[in-house]
């Protein structure tokens, strides 16, 4: 079952080092000026090794639901079937987990300093 | 009634209920108008979205007889996950496109407004470049088609400072100072208010700030620098 | 039937079962529900001319600050836990939930608090800085008790949710009916561990920010103070932590409810079981990521803007995933026509135009405008209203034949569903402009002449209608409905267990405890009624006349224990009064009588604990049926105890952790944090007393193994050691920022630094305790080296006081030698 929470868990992960990269780097209000590019560059750096991570843990979700037999929806009540849900259901959370990455690597294509 | 007095009706309503010296929606600075136009193209998209759920959801409920369930309906699902993703990362791109103006540096030498927000009325000190500072109450006069950078300071409470015709607010916070450049684009009086609940005159704690031509801001200057004691 | 039957007469107050419980839980919420509306009713009242003179601004500002308060803390939140309780334990087949007393302890908590604080406004004395009270608005500027009403009585009532959270967790995850694996669980089930599992996350950095702003009240600790090193926008952070992930707490078991009543209604099992789960937790995940969006004005950094915007965008996909799988429920179905559906419908419609404002909303851009407007007023009614009331009416209808076995008037139903929708929409559409025009929230007047007249009569007009509705469904609720027929047993043709009651239903629930093949046994196992009511399956009978359930392992649902949970009590009762004792009477600033109230709750706790918990049972194993029997006591961590504990523990170390991020916020506002002028607690002491609860937390687990292997010598020295240890260590930790004479007022570093220190001790204070309930029930003979829950489960809890520990000499004393 912890399979399941792992992706959020990953863009949770990326997007709290984001936010407080970005705290710590626009600190106090003096150097609002600065230029964050460098900042960016790791946040999107991350989403990537975040997406990589995330679509690893996606992969072993299929493998487990493309096991054997059993069809969608999965709810016969065999350990197999279970098996099998919780495999869809980290699919779909990696989905999930990725396009929010996504989003918020993007986020960062205007941004050009901490004001 | 005819198709011609019917739009004419609509447009009325439409306009009256939207316009005002206080409102968002008849935009006087760069800045409301960007976002006007944002809020007008999100309620075009909203309007759609909201009427194509309906109607998906009235189709679905009439429907009668056994579809296949998997494939159907699952496409119903997918569609419901795939298209707002798509949907929602263009309007995230195209929202935020505008931030960095939104909260952009001024140029220098740009006419700076030191408010101070008390309880309950707007302070305004004027840094004209070169002149000497001098204050008003509740009032501001600005020349149109130039960026004014207002400094906001409190040592009460929390602030809000909005004059909605002219662009978004900027919160005014005790222990730091925020700043808010607004670009003025038409002449004429605009209100504004505050905006964070600070306390029983919250209500009543109103502003305006007249826009006049380039050439009536510099006499007006002169008229206040006359008031202020060398 | 003679150990589930209620008490009469006045002890009848002291039941603990869950059907009991949880319709007063649910009455009490009704109630508070229809005082928040008569609150926004006088606000409407107010605003429908300029210039009103109906409330004064202040009596104003304490009505629309105890509406949000009433409707998010005694309304949003406890309805979910008290349908919970009412309705969970059937909906998976189970008699109870495991803690039963535990639930009624919050039931009369949350009387208690909800009563203190809606009592206030007649006392002229409600809180008035909004229900978000920023500060410095609620630290310096609001003499009189209010806010600390606020502060104090709330976190009472939080206190409580967090227990009915844990509650739920433990009883979904462990408390199910044989075969219902994890895939199998109704959907509802799903969406109250997760909003449970939120609560836990959410709640104490509130908890947090309530603590750091009445010792800022209370005693001048200058948390929120620029002039002392504080900052108002902490509180921002903290309140908001707790108040995005809160909407969501709110929506998401009302929308489980439409999860339950929609396959009903289209005949058909739901589509899109997978997605749904998927949409549960992925929004439970994603809302802790959005809280800054309801500071996007206060002057962050634009980098920070973008983030949470984004991330606010997200959460719209598995928002709207769901409402596609009712859609396709209901297209690949043949929808039946019904009161419940027609409040679902109207529900989501609404909710749609909330989740489309709240989307524009998200965008930072286009917030600098909305913010703080009606705009947001009209969204955030949208969602509520459309994603969290309209669903909670629905399930009224839908379920209320199973609390006394009556249906509801469909006429009426239908004339309180077009009443309250035309009059939503009346009130809230006209409001988006009311916003754009610029009229700002939290204002009891507004000018004439800007366009704002014609907008706000309506808004007004339509609410008059909107409480005309609610009256109409109030009444068909209470009305006398002797002579109506008894409604037929499963009225609407279910599949899933909770229609399996009689009409009316009986006290213990079900029968017998079923064996589970499928997500609708009702429609898909043959004769599966017949079989529960002639008790074929599991524990049909109370032999030994008590109250028993099933615990089950959690993701396949194996028969683990036979658990025996108590009955009637009116411990529940007192614990709640004396521990609301120790939230009231600091409001009134009474310490002397908050610490005597302190000590007796903990005395009736402790009284609890000895007499419920635990209790060792006259033989090891009963058999339940099918050849199968279970352990009647079992310890570590299959029991629900130890799940309880954990899950607690949870709850308490995110506070801490908020603690924690209050210190680093501030370290990263100052240059200079902590400031070179103000000594810290320096290195020994605080290392001795690190040194010292280690000591302690080792010695409780070696206890516990000598416990085990019947060294009953070793147990009672290792825990006399331990107590020892953990005096000592107590005293080293406050005896470091002591010694350097570190003033709290002067500065919020030693006022963090006193609180991180504070906070230790309190948490080995209670640790000590601990170890000394269980060597007392050791020599009492109710814990012996089989049935040893107790030091199993003040282990666990001294594993938690070593990583607070740990982490306090690490950041009080080790982080300053970084710089």
């Amino acid at each position: 079952m912890w399979l399941l929470v792992l992706s959020p868990s990953i863009w949770a992960a990326h997007f709290l080092a984001s936010y407080v990269g970005a705290a710590m780097w626009c600190g106090t209000m003096e150097d609002r000026a600065k230029s964050v590019d460098a900042m960016r560059l790791w946040i999107v750096l991350f989403g990537l090794v975040a997406l990589l991570l995330i679509g690893i843990i996606g992969r072993i979700g299929r493998r487990k639901y493309q096991m054997e037999g059993g069809e969608p929806p999965f709810d016969k009540d065999t350990a197999e079937d279970r098996h099998r849900f919780l495999g869809a259901a980290t699919v779909l959370l990696s989905g999930l987990s990725a396009m929010a990455t996504i989003y918020v690597c993007l986020s960062q294509l205007f941004i050009r300093n901490c004001l | 009634m005819t198709l011609r007095r019917h739009t004419v009706v609509a447009t009325t309503l439409l306009w009256t209920g939207c316009g005002g010296p206080q409102s968002a929606l008849s935009p006087a600075g760069l800045e409301a108008e960007r976002i006007a136009s944002l809020f007008w193209w999100m309620t075009a998209g909203a309007g759609v979205v909201w009427l194509s759920v309906i109607l998906l959801a009235v189709f679905a409920a009439k429907k009668r007889g056994t579809g296949d369930r998997s494939r159907e309906g699952n496409w119903i699902i997918f569609g419901g996950a795939a298209t707002p993703a798509v949907v929602l990362a263009v309007l995230l791109i195209f929202g935020l496109s505008m931030l960095p103006d939104l909260l952009g540096v001024a140029p220098k030498n740009t006419l700076r407004v030191h408010v101070t927000a008390e309880q309950w009325w707007w302070r305004f000190r004027y840094e004209v470049p070169g002149r000497r500072p001098f204050e008003t109450a509740n009032e501001l006069r600005l020349p149109v088609g130039e960026p004014v950078e207002f400094l906001l300071h409190s040592s009460n409470v929390i602030h809000s400072f909005w004059i909605p015709s002219l662009g978004g607010k900027m919160d005014v916070m005790p222990g730091r100072v925020n700043r808010l450049v607004l670009h003025p684009t038409t002449t004429g009086t605009y209100l504004g208010t505050c905006a964070e609940f600070c306390g029983i005159g919250h209500a009543k704690m109103a502003m305006q700030a007249i826009v006049v031509p380039k050439e009536a801001f510099g006499p007006w200057v002169d008229t206040m620098q006359r008031a202020v004691k060398p | 039937m003679k150990a589930w039957q209620p008490p009469t007469g006045w002890r009848y107050w002291s039941e603990v079962n869950n059907s009991v419980v949880g319709l007063w839980y649910t009455g009490l919420v009704f109630f508070f529900l229809v005082f928040g509306g008569l609150l926004a009713l006088l606000m409407r009242i107010q605003l429908a001319v300029p210039g009103n003179t109906f409330l004064s601004a202040n009596l104003y500002s304490q009505v629309f600050t105890l509406h949000g308060s009433v409707m998010m803390f005694l309304f949003a939140i406890p309805i979910f836990e008290a349908v919970s309780i009412l309705f969970l334990p059937q909906m998976m087949g189970a008699r109870e939930l495991p803690f039963p007393r535990l639930s009624a302890f919050g039931f009369w908590a949350f009387l208690i608090g909800g009563i203190f604080l809606c009592g206030s406004i007649f006392f002229n004395a409600a809180p008035t800085g909004g229900w978000f009270m920023y500060p410095p608005l609620t630290s310096r500027y609001e003499p009189g008790i209010g806010a600390d009403m606020w502060l104090l009585g709330f976190s009472f009532i939080e206190v409580s949710a967090i227990a009915a959270a844990v509650e739920l967790i433990v009883g979904i995850l462990k408390c199910r009916p044989p075969g219902m694996r994890i895939h199998l669980i109704p959907l509802y089930a799903w969406y109250v561990l997760v909003a449970a599992a939120m609560i836990l996350f959410a709640f104490p950095p509130l908890i947090t920010g309530s603590m750091l702003l009445e010792l800022e009240r209370a005693f001048n600790w200058p948390f929120f103070d620029a002039a002392r090193g504080g900052d108002p926008l902490l509180w921002q952070h903290l309140f908001w932590l707790f108040g995005h992930p809160e909407v969501y707490i709110a929506f998401l078991p009302s929308v489980a409810l439409v999860a339950m009543i929609v396959p009903t209604f289209a005949r058909t099992p739901i589509v899109g079981y997978k997605w749904i789960v998927l949409s549960a937790i992925g929004t439970a995940f994603l809302s802790f990521g959005l809280w800054v969006h309801h500071m996007f004005t206060t002057g962050l950094p634009g980098v920070t803007l973008a983030l949470f915007s984004a991330a606010s965008q997200a959460v719209a996909i598995p928002t709207g995933v769901q409402i596609f799988c009712f859609i396709a429920t209901v297209y690949v179905g043949r929808l039946r026509p019904s009161v419940p559906m027609l409040y679902v419908a109207g529900g989501l419609a609404t909710f749609v135009i909330g989740g489309l404002t709240g989307v524009m909303v998200a965008v930072a851009s286009f917030n600098f405008q909305a913010h703080d407007t009606h705009f947001v007023v009209a969204h955030l009614h949208s969602v509520l209203i459309g994603g969290t009331i309209f669903p909670v009416i629905a399930a009224t209808y839908y379920f209320f034949p199973l609390i006394n076995g009556k249906l509801l008037s469909e006429r009426l139903g239908r004339t309180a569903f077009w009443l309250l929708f035309c009059g939503f929409n009346i009130t809230f559409l006209p409001m988006h402009f009311t916003g754009l025009r610029g009229m700002a929230r939290r204002v009891y007047t507004y000018p004439a002449g800007i366009g704002l007249e014609g907008l706000n009569l309506t808004s007004s007009i339509g609410a008059l209608i909107l409480a005309a509705g609610f009256g109409v469904l109030l009444w068909d609720i209470l009305r006398p409905k002797g002579k109506d027929p008894d409604a037929p047993r499963n009225p609407w043709q279910a599949g899933s267990l909770e229609w399996l009651q009689e009409m009316p239903g009986k006290p213990w629930g079900v029968r017998c405890i079923p064996e589970i093949d499928s997500r609708y046994p009702l429609w898909d196992q043959p004769n599966f009624v017949r079989d529960v009511d002639e008790g074929r399956f599991f524990m049909p009978d109370a032999e030994e006349e008590k109250r028993e359930m099933l615990v089950t392992s959690i993701i396949d649902a194996k028969p683990e224990q036979c658990l025996r949970i108590p009955g009637p009590s009116f411990i529940t009762l007192l614990s709640a009064i004396f521990l609301g004792g120790v939230f009231i009477f600091p409001t009134f600033k009474m310490y002397w009588s908050m610490a005597v109230s302190g000590v007796v709750a903990l005395g009736c706790i402790l009284y609890w604990l000895w007499h419920g918990s635990g209790l060792i049972p006259e033989k090891e194993e009963k058999a339940i049926g099918h050849g199968v029997t279970v352990p009647l006591y079992i310890s570590g961590s299959s029991s629900v105890g130890w799940w309880a504990m954990m899950i607690t523990m949870l709850a308490d170390i995110t506070a801490f952790v908020s603690i924690l991020f209050g210190y680093f916020f501030y370290w990263t506002l100052h240059n200079d944090f902590p400031p070179a002028s103000i000594a810290g607690p320096g290195l020994i002491w605080p290392i001795a007393g690190l040194l010292a609860s280690l000591a302690a937390w080792a010695l409780t687990m070696l206890a516990r193994a000598w416990n085990r292997q019947e060294k009953p010598g070793s147990f009672y020295a290792g825990i006399g050691m331990a107590v020892l240890s953990a005096v000592f260590g107590i005293y080293a930790l406050l005896a470091g920022p002591k010694q350097a004479a570190m003033n709290p007022e002067e500065h919020v570093y030693p006022a963090m630094v006193w609180l991180l220190v504070i906070w230790t001790a309190l948490h080995i204070a209670v640790g000590i305790i601990m170890q000394l309930y269980c060597a007392a029930r050791r020599y009492a003979g109710r814990m012996t080296a089989r049935y040893d829950i107790d030091i199993s489960n003040v282990t666990l809890y001294w594993h938690f006081v070593a990583i607070t520990v740990g982490a306090t000499v690490a950041v009080i004393a080790g982080f300053p030698l970084l710089r």
